[in-house]
């Protein structure tokens, strides 16, 4: 019984001090490699989207995604959806195009985390700075990008416990500005005397769930 | 009263000044539309340029009950037009023509004639608001088809398809009441009148002005604007928020019924004691 | 007789102007009653007062017994009427316009009626055209054939033959005969052709300034007031010397002599002008009513 118990022991602290040895590099390799495993697959999404002065309901419908980088949604009606898929992102990183830095780790989602911040070495990077939470899986349980085009963006993600790694829910954390539409389009003629307010940034969010994978 | 109400739809209806209303509003919805069919994105990405930064957008966005949502806006002024044309003449066309004795001849009290006009003046009013809306949807269905509604105003609003049905149900209701308000203005000043010019004009004059004054003069009207009546014009508006208010809405309502009585009663006041010398 | 209508004390007046001053007349059944009047002197506003299209400040009317009030007009069922001009929908046939009278009358087979009114009034060949095209005539025809549509009791025609040539105005004549005689209507006949009314009415009524001025059947009236009369002899002294002897006031032109008689001494006239064995070639009455209504309504 002692016996079992000391290499049990033993085996947990090889673990941890294993992925403490990984360097930083390798560990991002790591994710981008674990990312670029997943097959082509359908799955059934939720879309919830939470933003000050949008309102509208939960959208359902599917998912088909085609490898390397194919995301198309089936959803009826009117959506809104994500502008970027975050892990394709990430799975095309060029490693060698970014200065990566580590920070302290970071408890995201009850999962211990390295914290690793990304410059880009070159101007004409599509991601200007970014910051990734890792697990010791080497899942991203956390990414916060800011790209030139779309702002900041950060996603949240929990995993499915498959052997690839897709998310089970994605939080979408992102600031965008309130919206100006003239009076005039809107019909409320009473709104003209009324200055323009300036217009100020709010935090809005978008919630996809994931379900009923089915890989192929 | 029903053989009264028969004849003076059947007097309207065999004039060729009511057919420029339901033209009007035919070819008010085909322009409409034509042209939202070809700039039709343009203009939605305008609006909704705020999103596209953040969002990709994926639906039909342009849809029937977008075009249709877009056409009842013309509740304020297009309308209220083409309404006049035809109820604004209701009585002072007769009396200027002569007409109007062949019936205060015959053995019905004047209010029931009056009533009469009024009933037959309501009916083409909704008449004309059905086509603006069928029409609206129908030529909307199969140029774009259906889909979701956005609502923009005060933020953006989505409304899935099937909660529509009954949004706009509500709101040509509410809508057609404020155009009842000017039915009945119109037939009021009908009463007065001894011409057509005057009615018709008048009427269009009295909204355009409140609705200016609605605009210009917000800060020196606006504790008495929630009760003139130009300004519940776009309430029907009120059906499309996400969660109703059922406050705002019953006060429309009521103000609305109060301007058609009030109205109609002067009217109908003027009209049973007035002298009939033309 | 049998009053069909009766008018008393009738009063009526446009802000200060009095149009109606203590008015009062009376129609029997089978009258063809004469209304006269210079312009102004109130004849629309008290054929409008009688329809209910006006109302009255003061005074009753009786109609059928009954007494009328503005805001009952149950007893315009019993009623027609042609009140100025006849107006109607242009854009809408005769026969139209008839029906939606028919219509409003609830006449039962209408149809059948229409056709016969505008048969009586010459225009069924243009049942089918629009009203804008037709002309004065035409319009004062059918103007009479939407009052008599509903086989009322009582008709009134507010100048019927206004702007009609004489052809017309004979035609119109001839269609009230026809009403009253065949359909027992009676009627109140408002003119301003003074020999209309002289050769139709058998009552009539003249008023002024809104006062009755005179009442009465037509010849009573006439026999009443001395006439102007032309007579044409052989020998113009004799004839000349006889009517001074007589105490007549005349006058002479060219060959005819001119004097003032009433109508019923005419005959005793001319029996002296034979008796004084004078030849008598020609004996004329000027328009007597004419002169008549002249007469009382300038005094």
């Amino acid at each position: 019984m002692r016996n079992s118990l000391n290499i049990f022991l033993i085996l947990i602290l090889t673990n941890i001090l294993h992925s403490q040895n990984i360097t930083k590099e390798e560990l991002l390799t790591n994710s981008i490699k674990k990312l670029r495993t997943i097959p082509n697959y359908t799955c059934d999404v939720e879309l919830h989207v939470d933003v000050d002065f949008i309102k509208i309901g939960e959208r359902k419908g599917k998912l088909i995604f085609i490898k390397p980088d194919s995301i198309k949604y089936e959803i009826e009606g009117f959506a809104l959806l994500p502008k970027e898929d975050p892990l394709s992102k990430i799975k095309n990183l060029s490693i060698k195009d970014y200065a990566i830095i580590e920070l302290d780790p970071e408890t995201i989602n009850n999962e211990l985390c390295r914290n690793l911040k990304i410059i880009p070495n070159y101007e004409n990077n599509d991601i200007i700075l970014g910051q990734l939470w890792i697990d010791k899986k080497s899942n991203i349980r956390k990414l916060s990008i800011f790209t030139k085009e779309q702002g900041k963006f950060e996603f949240l993600i929990e995993y499915m416990n498959y052997k690839y790694p897709v998310p089970k829910m994605i939080t979408v954390n992102f600031d965008i500005k309130d919206m100006k539409i003239p009076p005039g389009m809107t019909g409320e003629l009473n709104k003209f005397y009324k200055k323009e307010k300036n217009q100020k940034t709010t935090l809005g969010r978008i919630y996809i769930n994931y379900s009923n994978y089915v890989f192929k | 009263m029903l053989k009264l109400i028969k004849l003076e739809l059947f007097k309207i209806f065999t004039r060729p000044r009511t057919y420029i209303g339901f033209g009007a509003v035919v070819f008010i919805v085909i322009a409409f539309q034509i042209s939202m069919y070809f700039q039709g994105k343009a203009i939605v990405s305008f609006i909704l340029d705020n999103l596209e930064t953040t969002f990709q957008m994926s639906g039909n966005i342009i849809n029937a009950n977008l075009a249709t949502y877009i056409l009842l806006n013309g509740l304020l002024i297009h309308i209220p037009i083409l309404i006049c044309l035809v109820t604004g003449d209701i009585i002072s066309g007769e009396s200027s023509s002569g007409t109007i004795r062949l019936w205060l001849q015959k053995p019905f009290s004047r209010s029931k004639v009056y009533f009469s006009k009024v009933i037959s003046g309501i009916i083409y009013t909704l008449l004309l608001l059905m086509i603006l809306g069928l029409f609206s949807y129908v030529l909307g269905y199969f140029l774009f088809g259906f889909g979701d509604l956005v609502v923009v105003k005060q933020g953006i609003t989505i409304f899935d398809q099937d909660d529509l049905l009954w949004r706009f149900f509500y709101a040509f209701l509410v809508g057609t009441i404020s155009m009842l308000v000017v039915t009945s203005l119109s037939i009021m000043i009908s009463a007065f009148a001894t011409n057509s010019i005057v009615p018709i004009v008048g009427t269009i004059a009295i909204i355009i002005v409140l609705n200016v004054l609605t605009v210009l003069g917000y800060n020196v009207f606006e504790p008495i604007l929630p009760y003139v009546f130009t300004t519940h014009f776009n309430r029907w508006q009120l059906l499309f928020d996400y969660n109703l208010d059922y406050h705002e809405i019953a006060t429309t309502i009521v103000v609305q019924s109060f301007y058609i009585i009030l109205f109609l009663t002067i009217g109908l006041i003027h009209f049973k004691n007035k002298d009939i010398l033309s | 007789m049998t009053t069909i209508l009766k008018v008393e004390n009738l009063q009526k007046s446009f802000g200060n102007f009095q149009v109606l001053n203590q008015l009062s007349f009376e129609v029997y059944k089978g009258d063809i009653y004469g209304f006269l009047g210079p312009n102004g002197a109130g004849k629309s506003t008290t054929l409008r007062i009688i329809l209910g299209l006006v109302k009255s400040d003061n005074g009753k009317i009786t109609f059928l017994g009954n007494t009328i009030s503005f805001y009952d007009k149950y007893y315009l069922k019993d009623i027609g009427a042609l009140i100025e001009r006849p107006d109607f929908y242009g854009n809408l046939s005769a026969y139209d316009n008839l029906w939606m009278i028919a219509e409003l009358s609830n006449l039962i087979n209408p149809s059948n009626r229409i056709n016969e009114v505008l048969d009586l009034v010459n225009l069924l060949p243009r049942k089918k055209s629009k009203v804008k095209t037709f002309s004065q005539g035409m319009k004062q025809r059918l103007g009479i054939a939407q009052a008599i549509l509903h086989k009322p009791k009582f008709v009134i025609l507010d100048e019927p033959s206004n702007g009609l040539d004489p052809q017309g105005q004979a035609d119109i004549r001839n269609i009230i005969r026809t009403i009253n005689q065949h359909d027992n209507i009676t009627i109140l006949f408002s003119s301003h052709i003074l020999s209309e009314v002289e050769e139709i009415c058998n009552r009539m009524l003249i008023i002024n300034n809104g006062r009755k001025i005179k009442e009465g059947k037509v010849d009573e009236l006439m026999s009443e007031d001395r006439m102007q009369v032309s007579i044409r002899v052989d020998n113009m002294q004799k004839l000349i010397d006889l009517l001074s002897s007589l105490g007549y006031i005349f006058f002479v032109d060219t060959n005819q002599i001119f004097t003032e008689i009433k109508e019923n001494e005419i005959p005793q006239l001319v029996q002296n002008i034979v008796a004084n064995n004078i030849n008598i070639f020609e004996v004329n009455q000027n328009r007597s009513l004419e002169n008549y209504f002249l007469k009382l309504t300038k005094n």
